[in-house]
């Protein structure tokens, strides 16, 4: 078996958080691992000369490679570890030097390009929800012979791949790791891939990869991984952490914790409030499932919006004042003529300028019928259809009439540059009024878009349900309503000043919306949230709100659904603030499905979570006093085992073991004789 | 609905259709106004001389008459022939709006 790690960074990229590589702590990761060959994999990039002294004095294979952005995802590119290679990649890496200058992306066609034969490199995309998998539809349209392979997010994605026989790639799994002056040996990385091959050549690996069969996550080539980096094997899968209280059951999770990245854990009480005082811990609960949605209320608001910061830009009192003055004006020079001097006689004297005029839909029309013809080549149904159309006239003639339009509007501006270099001379030259400027399209055109923001916001101030999710039994209700008083406003936009001159404006948004924008009081949270008020509830499921133990359970339901954006879930003792029949029926059906995404350990001593949950691997822990000390032990084995063993080879009967871990004991499984037991027992 | 006429010379404008015609001397900024909004909303079907006589210098002799007349008659006649595509900008902006927050 030989241990390989082929993701590791060595240099800062615009990537990368910043870090100053160190070969020292590479040297140590590779001996405190015990990896045998590694691949340096920066992003787009290859540095030779800290290559070459990374291979100079590293006591492991050190492969050269380059991490690239492809058609949005990463994939490995990694070469031969001899000259052939290394020259290789540097050039890759030197052909890559001006490609992501206007682009975050290259092209899987220009990757195949500058990588033309396969046999020459190792493809390793990102896959199964690793943050940058390459879409299947992408590693489809690899050509033959580049992909076999892919590197998955965790230790469980790796079980299900490897015996996944619908699948074509074989899984990998690597540290990812940025390699840095301030890494501790405590976090080194647990995440390396063995290979059942005898020879680290590259050919050799490549055939490896080629074969899942050939693929593990530990040495003994169990399906099992080491969690803590001390040798406690865990399952890709269910594992269930049993034991008397004071065993160190939830010191084993905390060591998981520390040892692996970008874990969920679930601390025993974490999601239990508080009981005493109903009122606060509903307020408080209220709060928790407000910010969850926080998002959502973003989402919906966006395009109020846009809709608010155009109205808010429109100000109908200068409009109507310059309508006023427009016709005062035109007033006094018609009433004028008879004083009227040579200057003030020409038609330009008081000529108007040409208001600006709205664009017509030409300008989309010739770009659906473009899009139209695009898609037109790919679809038969278009073509079927639309193949007698004459789209080459349609789009002449409507072009046509856009250029005229342009060039109208254009002329209508020249025009207006001239009125405007000429009237001030001739105006300067006589004492004649002279008529203002009055943009009537304009205006109407601000006084229809009030009158429908003001019908918009009418409508959205009655109260509406506007999403109802389910997590599991329950589901959370979020309803729009109007705001209900100055105090809720003041709330809402977080103001310590007085808020009522506003608010008695409410009734009428537009001008609510002019004075709240002037006074610059919604702007540290966004005007949109000055309009609405939205209630958050979490109902049952008869569609009632939650009681105090149902929200308990709710916030679990809540935390395991976050734990799938994570790697692995620890739980530590969930029965302690739930009923059992909630725990069997939800909670196991949800970790049960989790499992299949990422690794689960829960520590408990509820025989409902320890068995009915069918864990694919079972701890169970120990300590024995002793006049020096305690000693701690901790076996381990699959749940239909006779036995479990502990690393020092020490071994106890499961089902003592089982019995000795709950509560309850034996005593109380004599007089339930529940079923499940029975099992084990037989077995023991 | 006519709101602006050319009569003996001079030029009358009605806000209502059920109000009485006056002098152009008068007219002021609500009057405007009040009439644009009609203009600007109405049918399609509609023609702007059911609203407004065309000008013509000719018809008019009050000389003040035929300087306000000639102007705001343009002003009403760009406006008529650009209703449509203004209505339908607005309409189109709160389409998508109305169809999120209102309608479901």
């Amino acid at each position: 078996m030989k241990k390989i790690d082929f993701h590791i960074h060595t240099i800062s990229t615009d990537k990368d958080g910043s870090f100053e590589f160190s070969i020292e702590n590479l040297g140590k990761y590779i001996s405190q691992r015990e990896i045998d060959a590694i691949a340096i994999t920066n992003h787009n990039v290859f540095d030779i000369s800290q290559f070459n002294e990374i291979q100079g004095s590293i006591d492991a294979k050190v492969f050269p490679g380059i991490e690239i952005d492809v058609e949005k995802g990463h994939i490995l590119v990694i070469c031969s570890h001899d000259k052939f290679g290394i020259e290789r990649i540097r050039l890759l890496s030197e052909n890559l030097k001006d490609k992501f200058i206007d682009t975050k992306y290259i092209s899987l066609e220009l990757l195949i390009k500058l990588c033309s034969n396969p046999l020459d490199y190792l493809f390793i995309p990102h896959i199964e929800g690793k943050p940058k998998s390459l879409s299947l539809e992408v590693i489809k349209e690899f050509p033959q012979g580049y992909v076999y392979c892919g590197e998955v997010p965790n230790q469980s994605k790796f079980n299900l791949l490897k015996k996944d026989k619908n699948s074509s790639l074989t899984p990998v799994f690597f540290s990812d790791s940025r390699i840095s002056k301030q890494m501790l040996i405590e976090h080194f990385s647990l995440r390396q891939t063995y290979l059942n091959i005898e020879a680290l050549e590259f050919d050799t690996i490549k055939a490896a990869l080629k074969d899942r069969s050939k693929v593990y996550l530990d040495i003994e080539g169990t399906d099992l991984f080491d969690a803590t980096g001390e040798g406690d094997f865990i399952y890709p899968g269910i594992n269930v952490i049993t034991g008397k209280r004071s065993t160190g059951k939830t010191v084993l999770l905390k060591k998981m914790y520390a040892a692996n990245e970008n874990v969920k854990y679930i601390r025993q009480f974490e999601l239990v409030q508080n009981q005493d005082d109903e009122e606060k811990s509903i307020e408080e609960f209220q709060k928790e499932v407000k910010l969850d949605e926080q998002k959502f209320i973003e989402n919906h608001l966006n395009q109020f919006k846009d809709i608010a910061s155009t109205v808010a830009l429109i100000d109908l009192q200068i409009n109507h004042n310059a309508l006023d003055k427009y016709i005062e004006s035109l007033h006094k020079f018609a009433n004028d003529t008879t004083k009227k001097n040579s200057y003030a006689k020409t038609k330009l004297f008081s000529e108007e300028k040409f208001v600006k005029l709205p664009e017509s839909s030409l300008k989309s029309s010739i770009e659906a019928i473009i899009t139209l013809l695009e898609n037109m080549k790919k679809d038969e149904t278009l073509k079927k259809y639309l193949s007698d159309v004459n789209f080459n006239e349609l789009l002449k003639e409507l072009v046509s009439n856009f250029r005229k339009e342009k060039y109208n509007n254009k002329i209508r501006e020249y025009v207006n540059e001239i009125l405007d270099s000429v009237q001030p001379i001739l105006q300067s030259k006589s004492d004649s009024p002279i008529i203002t400027n009055y943009d009537q399209l304009l205006h109407m055109k601000n006084l229809m878009t009030v009158h429908n923001f003001n019908k918009l916001v009418k409508s959205m101030k009655e109260s509406k349900v506007i999403s109802l999710t389910n997590i599991g039994n329950f589901s959370i209700r979020v309803t729009r309503n109007a705001i209900d008083s100055a105090a809720t406003l003041k709330k809402k936009i977080k103001k310590p000043s007085k808020v009522t001159h506003i608010f008695e404006l409410y009734d009428k948004p537009y001008d609510y919306l002019i004075k709240m924008s002037n006074e610059g009081l919604a702007n540290d949270v966004g005007i949109e949230k000055a309009f609405f008020d939205f209630q958050y509830d979490v109902l049952n499921k008869y569609g009632n709100p939650v009681s105090g133990g149902e929200r308990s359970e709710f916030r679990l339901m809540r935390a395991l659904k976050d734990a799938y954006s994570y790697q692995m879930l620890l739980i530590d003792e969930p029965e302690s603030s739930f009923d059992n029949m909630f725990l069997r029926e939800e909670i196991n059906k949800t970790i049960k499905e989790m499992s299949e995404y990422l690794p689960v350990v829960i520590v408990t001593h509820n025989h409902t979570v320890g068995l009915s949950i069918k864990p694919d691997y079972i701890f169970h822990l120990i300590r024995e006093d002793k006049p020096d000390g305690s000693e701690y032990y901790i076996f381990s084995g699959c749940p239909d085992a006779a036995s479990l063993r502990n690393k020092e080879g020490k071994i106890i009967k499961n089902y003592i073991a089982l019995m000795n871990s709950f509560e309850s004991g034996e005593k109380a499984y004599e007089e339930r004789k529940v079923d499940i037991y029975d099992v084990v027992k037989n077995r023991g | 609905m006519m709101l602006l006429k050319i009569e003996d010379n001079k030029v009358f404008f009605r806000t209502e259709k059920d109000k009485e015609f006056v002098n152009l001397d008068e007219i002021g900024k609500d009057d405007i106004l009040s009439i644009f909004k009609k203009i600007f909303l109405a049918k399609e079907d509609e023609n702007l001389k059911d609203f407004a006589d065309e000008f013509n210098k000719d018809l008019i002799g009050n000389d003040a008459h035929k300087i306000i007349y000639e102007r705001l008659y343009n002003k009403i006649k760009e406006l008529w022939e650009n209703r449509s595509t203004i209505i339908g900008e607005i309409k189109n902006e709160f389409k998508e709006a109305e169809e999120k927050y209102i309608t479901k």
